[in-house]
């Protein structure tokens, strides 16, 4: 019963502050708005025992957006950051995109017939639905974090402007590194 | 063993905290105090009542186009992270809450403090209070990393993510002993994370106080509570995780937990009137050159040890 | 029961000090009362509630005093300090105002807090290339540790300035080229000896280093109130010692605001903010060997407005690019003394 209740609470706010994402009128109220439809959805996930995954979702969405509102206010604007923006672009596009997402999800929802299952549930789902992910694949699985990690560290290689060849010049020959702002670990 | 306390204890939480809160506040108007040469230390030790009961006769203050919810609401969701925080944290034998992923459940809830403390410096439009904001961001960047790896490493040597387990894990040996550098790198990034001196540059006096620039009255008490609370909760989880939690000769489990706790906060106090404050751009240098990688080691030999 | 009183009468007192041009004495005799009272400053006009005026404003520095004192939320009371022999009654004056619940009550009617509205100033690139919304945020003359009278207008992005102006308000009422040091009848060689304390204890507070910064003040305060030298030369030489040698220092402040030698700075303030913090706690040291002594004096070059005056100029170019916090300890670790600028032609 009570199971059901927060549910309904959890989708509802969900949709409320995914609503309100796109009625304030502020970079930094849009971002929060998003954020907490992010935790009611991290709600549900906690309705159904994923606890690792639901708390990693808290976890992950809070830093995720509070960076996000960062470059934002930074970055984005003329004229949000400290002053007030609209968040509607492209109305008629996006309209016809959510509509037909929505559409699309629901009709699954009731016209696949979804298989169900009569084995006991697993103590742990979390571990269950890891081993069945990763368990026969831990190899592939593996490299692929370490692509992943290259990948990584090359972007912000080749993003960088400032590479060790203009810290310490073309030879490396430099004692000191050539700094905005010198001094530092080690120096 | 641990075990959950009934419903009631949930409501006994915040009062023990507040209470660890107020005597680490104590204490560290006592060192200001003796460092200042001011009247009676005595003196000292009603201050930040004195100062908690002035906040709450202070005008709350209004500037102007501020964002007005975002503002005060960020004080309430400093001070819930710093409750919430503290929900898998053993006292003795007893806990609130005891999920299966307690370690990962708490540091969720630090991460709260982010967001609670950029809206603090965002809120009231004022450019110092951003500055503070983007401070506390930069802050939380560099000490995330160690922090999360700090807190792997007794989890690998427990092998469970559940606060309960990690205690009885340390039945033999606190894992602060064989696990110095995430013991010492969680403590340090504590700190950081309830910005508290050396890590307080997002308050700092440069700016005219940061993201307390313009907050005042019962706002202002609020996010100062806040801090302290998230403080307590830190120095709670370091008690659980490195220094055997209840685990003591002679007297109850309990009141093991509290002087351990009173400790570690008392370290922590000490350890800020010790040190300079730390600015971002060193910091951030620091955590990733130093930090990170010593966490890493510290987290591979306990791998190595448990294997 | 009277809460509100009860709550009054015992609510710590927090001043922000507002130092003015030609009001040293006054701004000495009022931080060394409120230390001695164990009224901590505040460091924003919201956590204030009490504003101490060391000094007589005029134009446009009593306009900013005025917003800051609308800027604070009651209760509240204030100070001006005129002379630093009346530094303790104005201020015990002001304490019985700040207690004075019925005072306070018709302190409490206004409503909104003008605070210092930042100001959008378009867009332009940033240090590494990107393009990024600008702020216009003026720093000074109100703010702590800084140095009286000096306002800097800046645009910054982020926390970096891209731009600095400097404006110097408060001239006005100096009565002609007072240097620092005139205060308390002392020698020239107390009053340089509490010029470098006074100048290494804002640069500390900036640092936070709050303990050697509070020993700082203790010891000028010492310094000025004519202690023997006897007595002082321990405590100052454990407080220098420790100053230059702690290590946390050396890696927050090195390489931080480094003059280069081709902008022809006055020696002492040659090289980077440690150097500066170096040079004058071992200045004060020696300035204390022979405290009662008249002749040459260590770490100043002796001409305090030709020192002022390049600062001021050389301030835009040591600025742009700087991060807030570093651009903070330069100033604080240059303090020009702009009350001594009165005699001769501004140049800003």
């Amino acid at each position: 019963m009570w199971q059901e209740i927060v549910f309904w609470l959890c989708a509802a706010g969900a949709v409320g502050t995914g609503i309100a994402v796109f009625r304030v009128d502020s970079m930094a109220r849009a971002t929060f708005a998003l954020l907490a439809s992010f935790l009611f959805g991290a709600g549900t996930v906690l309705l159904v025992e994923l606890t690792y995954l639901g708390v990693l979702v808290i976890l992950m969405m809070i830093m995720e957006m509070v960076i996000m509102v960062v470059f934002m206010v930074m970055y984005m604007m003329n004229p949000a950051g400290l002053m007030p923006m609209s968040m509607l672009h492209n109305q008629r596009g996006s309209l016809a995109i959510a509509a037909g997402t929505f559409a699309l999800l629901t009709a699954g929802i009731y016209l696949v017939d979804w298989p169900t299952s009569r084995a006991p549930r697993p103590g742990d789902p979390t571990k269950a639905l890891g081993e069945a992910l990763m368990g026969p694949k831990m190899l592939v699985m593996i490299v692929l974090g370490l692509a992943l990690f290259a990948t990584i560290v090359a972007t912000v290689v080749l993003a960088t402007n400032r590479g060790r060849y203009d810290r310490y010049g073309d030879r490396l020959e430099r004692d000191r590194p050539d700094d905005p702002v010198r001094g530092g670990v080690g120096r | 063993m641990i075990e959950l306390t009934p419903w009631w204890g949930a409501l006994l939480l915040p009062p023990v905290l507040a209470a660890f809160a107020v005597a680490a506040a104590v204490f560290d108007s006592a060192l200001t105090a003796r460092a200042a040469g001011a009247p009676a230390p005595r003196a000292a030790a009603g201050a930040p009542l004195r100062a908690a009961g002035g906040l709450l006769l202070q005008q709350r203050r209004r500037t102007l186009a501020a964002d007005a919810p975002l503002w005060r609401g960020a004080g309430i969701t400093l001070a819930a992270a710093g409750v919430l925080a503290s929900l898998v944290t053993p006292l003795g034998r007893w806990a609130v809450g005891d999920l299966s992923v307690g370690i990962v459940w708490f540091n969720a809830m630090e991460i709260v403090a982010w967001a609670a403390v950029w809206l603090a410096g965002w809120g009231a439009n004022s450019a110092f209070g951003l500055v503070g904001g983007y401070r506390f961001i930069a802050q939380g960047l560099s000490y995330e990393l160690p922090h999360m790896f700090a807190l792997t490493a007794p989890a690998i040597g427990a092998g469970s993510l559940r606060v309960a387990d990690v205690v009885s894990a340390q039945d033999g040996l606190w894992f602060a002993v064989w696990m110095p550098v995430a013991f010492l790198v969680f403590l340090a990034t504590v700190l950081a994370m309830a910005f508290r001196r050396p890590f307080d540059h997002p308050v700092s006096r440069d700016t005219a106080g940061g993201v307390l620039a313009e907050l005042s009255g019962v706002d202002r008490l609020v996010f100062l509570a806040g801090r302290w609370l998230l403080l307590v909760s830190g120095a709670g989880m370091a008690v659980a995780l490195f220094l055997g939690g209840g685990a003591g000769p002679l007297l109850p489990a309990w009141l093991w937990s509290v002087l351990k706790t009173a400790a570690v906060l008392a370290a922590l106090v000490w350890a800020g009137h010790r040190l300079p404050t730390v600015r971002m751009d060193r910091f951030a240098e620091l955590a990733w050159l130093v930090l990170i990688p010593a966490t890493l080691l510290q987290a591979l030999f306990v791998s190595i040890v448990v294997i | 029961m009277d809460l509100r009183g009860w709550l009054s009468r015992r609510l710590p007192v927090r001043p922000l000090v507002v130092p003015v041009p030609g009001g040293t004495a006054s701004r000495l005799a009022a931080e060394r009362t409120c230390r001695t009272r164990g009224w901590y400053s505040a460091a924003s006009p919201a956590e204030a509630n009490l504003l101490v005026v060391a000094g007589a404003t005029d134009g446009a520095l009593e306009a900013a005093v005025e917003r800051v004192w609308q800027s604070m939320p009651a209760p509240r009371a204030r100070a001006a300090i005129a002379r630093a022999e009346h530094a303790e009654g104005q201020l015990d004056a002001a304490e019985a105002t700040l207690r004075d619940t019925f005072r306070q009550r018709r302190q409490a009617t206004e409503t909104v807090h003008p605070g210092p509205e930042p100001e959008m100033a378009g867009r332009g690139e940033d240090r590494d290339g990107l393009m990024l919304d600008q702020l216009t945020v003026p720093l000074g003359p109100v703010l702590p540790e800084w140095p009286a009278g000096l306002v800097l207008h800046t645009t910054v992005q982020g926390d970096v300035i891209q731009d600095a102006r400097v404006e110097l308000l408060g001239l006005g009422q100096v009565s002609g080229g007072t240097p620092w040091w005139p205060y308390g009848g002392g020698t020239p060689r107390r009053g340089l000896a509490a010029r470098h304390l006074d100048t290494c204890a804002s640069l500390l507070t900036l640092a936070g280093a709050g303990r050697a910064a509070i020993t700082a003040r203790r010891l000028r305060d010492d310094v000025l109130l004519g202690r023997p030298a006897a007595e002082l030369t321990g405590p100052l030489r454990r407080w220098s010692a420790g100053v230059r040698r702690s290590w946390p220092l050396r890696w927050l402040l090195s390489g931080l605001g480094p003059v280069d030698d081709d902008l022809a700075p006055p020696p002492h303030l040659a090289g980077d903010v440690l150097a500066r913090l170096r040079r004058f706690a071992t200045a004060a040291e020696e300035a204390l060997a022979d405290l009662d002594e008249d002749g040459a004096l260590p770490g100043r070059s002796g001409d305090e407005s030709g020192d002022a005056q390049w600062t001021i100029e050389t301030l835009p170019r040591l600025l742009a690019g700087s991060e807030l916090a570093a651009a903070r300890l330069l100033v604080a670790s240059l303090d020009p003394d702009i009350e001594a600028l009165t005699g001769r032609e501004v140049r800003p």
